[in-house]
């Protein structure tokens, strides 16, 4: 049976980009005036205000900068159960995400560790399965 | 600015803080308000425009003002989350320097339910790619989990340790019970805090401040127009607010930070004209108990990095080298949101004038306060007259 279409989630459209064979990737932009690479993608450049810049694909790996374990949550719909780990990461050419870590166990992440990009369905809409990205510890 | 007036600060007035009250926000402030017009020797009738500090009761300017009385005066709620009351004085402290509107008064309230404070996004009132709606549907967004990230990011930096930050909390607790107006004032030991359940690691729940209901008042007017009155003034001598400031290299400071305090820090001592080593007593915004190892530093009050060895060894207890949150702060005191930052102001006009008590710092001449919240992060620094 086919897989069904992967879908962004709701309010990830312009942040996540899934192409028909699978591949997908985080849809940063890069500033022409300041050089920063920015994600997710904004009207002005939070870093120098200008409107002058270039969509682009981010690469789908890269390492903690910070973290913390989340006991105590509002809830999410990407089917988190606490305790789990949300982290800031570095992504490997540019750019900070602020996401999920999934696939390990939050007392082995650490400041440093390499992680990679991950796909988690929420939902389904229109016979497409609706998903939302997270990051996994990176495989050797 | 050259011709600006000289603000002082001439009354000021805290309740207790509780975690259940059949007191009502109105009364709440009134009871704050009659305190500080009396430490100020004023009449309601002098004051000239009014600020209430209150995140969560739309009405609170009128609710808490047409208590103490109806004289026409320009009133407003200023929202800006944990940090309205000083923004309050800082807008009121403008107001002065022109001369526009003097003596000003802040009423800092708030009356607040137990568990966690509700999430600051209205799914209804944002775009769906709002950054912090898709984040909060992601199970990111959570405070103590916005803290948790700066010190995780300081402890593999700097080598800070999750001891370190606990004994923020323990040293909280045991200011807070020299503060009658103190939520609980009762002493916790460093293994009952690092016990205490996991909130977001490596914050625990005793790291964490509990809501409270309660209230502050703050009177501030020019030097001159405080000679007509029997009060005890103390100088403002700088002050400077900042929101989010996008730094490069620092997704924290860029995303989930509460604004860019160096900066705020900087423009307060140029205007005060003191810098860190002046300072005598401070305050600092701990919501959550790591926030002294990162304000501390960020205020120059000791080396960057080593904000967690400072605290352990001492050095910001109340006869320490700098003594911070000599009340308690907001762990120890207890977090009526938008009173906040009047509780804030008030210890430290009580430590520059003598009046402190058990908390009495020897002799501080300059003090310097940091309070933040949800889109703003504020730096005000006085000086004893």
């Amino acid at each position: 049976m086919a897989e069904s279409e992967k879908v962004p989630m709701t309010g990830g459209e312009e942040r996540l980009k899934i192409s028909p064979d699978g591949e997908a990737h985080l849809i940063g932009m890069k500033c022409k005036s300041c050089g920063e690479t920015i994600f997710p993608k904004a009207s002005l450049c939070p870093n120098c205000s200008s409107e002058d810049f270039e969509e682009v694909a981010l690469s789908t790996k890269g390492k903690i900068w910070s973290y913390t374990v989340v006991h105590a949550s509002y809830g999410n719909i990407i089917g988190l159960e606490p305790p789990y780990p949300a982290a800031f990461v570095e992504l490997s050419g540019g750019g900070y995400v602020h996401t999920a870590i999934v696939g390990c166990d939050p007392d082995d992440v650490k400041v440093g560790m390499d992680v990679e990009m991950d796909l988690l369905t929420v939902g389904e809409s229109e016979g497409k399965e609706e998903v939302a990205y997270a990051f996994k510890p990176a495989s050797t | 600015m050259t011709n600006a007036n000289k603000v002082v600060v001439l009354g000021v007035g805290v309740t207790k803080f509780e975690r259940e009250t059949a007191k009502g926000l109105d009364e709440l402030g009134k009871e704050a308000a009659l305190m500080a017009l009396k430490d100020a020797g004023m009449k309601y009738s002098d004051i000239q425009m009014g600020f209430c500090g209150n995140v969560y009761q739309m009405g609170a300017a009128a609710l808490t003002f047409y208590s103490m009385g109806k004289t026409g005066i320009p009133i407003t709620r200023i929202d800006i989350a944990c940090a309205s009351s000083t923004r309050s004085v800082q807008l009121a402290s403008a107001c002065i320097e022109s001369g526009h509107y003097d003596p000003c008064m802040l009423i800092g309230v708030e009356k607040m339910p137990r568990g966690m404070v509700p999430m600051p996004i209205d799914p209804e009132a944002v775009s769906t790619k709002n950054e912090m709606l898709y984040d909060g549907l992601n199970g990111l967004i959570t405070m103590p989990g916005a803290y948790a990230h700066h010190i995780v990011r300081h402890m593999h930096l700097y080598g800070t340790k999750p001891e370190h930050i606990a004994q923020c909390a323990v040293i909280a607790d045991k200011n807070s019970c020299l503060n009658p107006n103190a939520v609980y004032g009762k002493e916790r030991s460093l293994e009952e805090v690092m016990n205490s359940r996991m909130i977001a690691y490596p914050l625990t729940m005793y790291e964490c401040c509990a809501n409270c209901s309660g209230a502050t008042s703050v009177i501030v007017c020019s030097e001159e127009k405080a000679e007509s009155y029997n009060g005890k003034p103390v100088e403002l001598a700088g002050w400077d607010g900042a929101s989010m400031k996008y730094v490069k290299g620092d997704p924290v400071e860029t995303s989930i930070s509460e604004g860019y305090t160096p900066g705020a820090a900087e423009r307060a001592y140029e205007m005060a004209g003191v810098g860190p080593e002046d300072i005598g007593v401070a305050q600092v915004h701990d919501a959550f108990s790591s926030g002294v190892i990162i304000h501390i530093e960020e205020l120059g009050l000791c080396p960057k990095g080593e904000g967690g060895f400072f605290v352990w060894e001492g050095n910001t207890e109340i006869d320490g080298k700098i003594p911070v949150n000599t009340d308690g702060g907001v762990v120890g005191r207890g977090h009526p949101i938008g009173a906040t930052g009047g509780a804030q102001i008030a210890e430290l006009v009580w430590q520059l004038r003598g009046e402190a008590g058990k908390r009495q710092v020897k002799d501080p001449e300059v003090a310097i306060l940091q309070n933040s919240g949800l889109g703003a992060t504020n730096v005000m620094i006085f000086k004893k007259m």
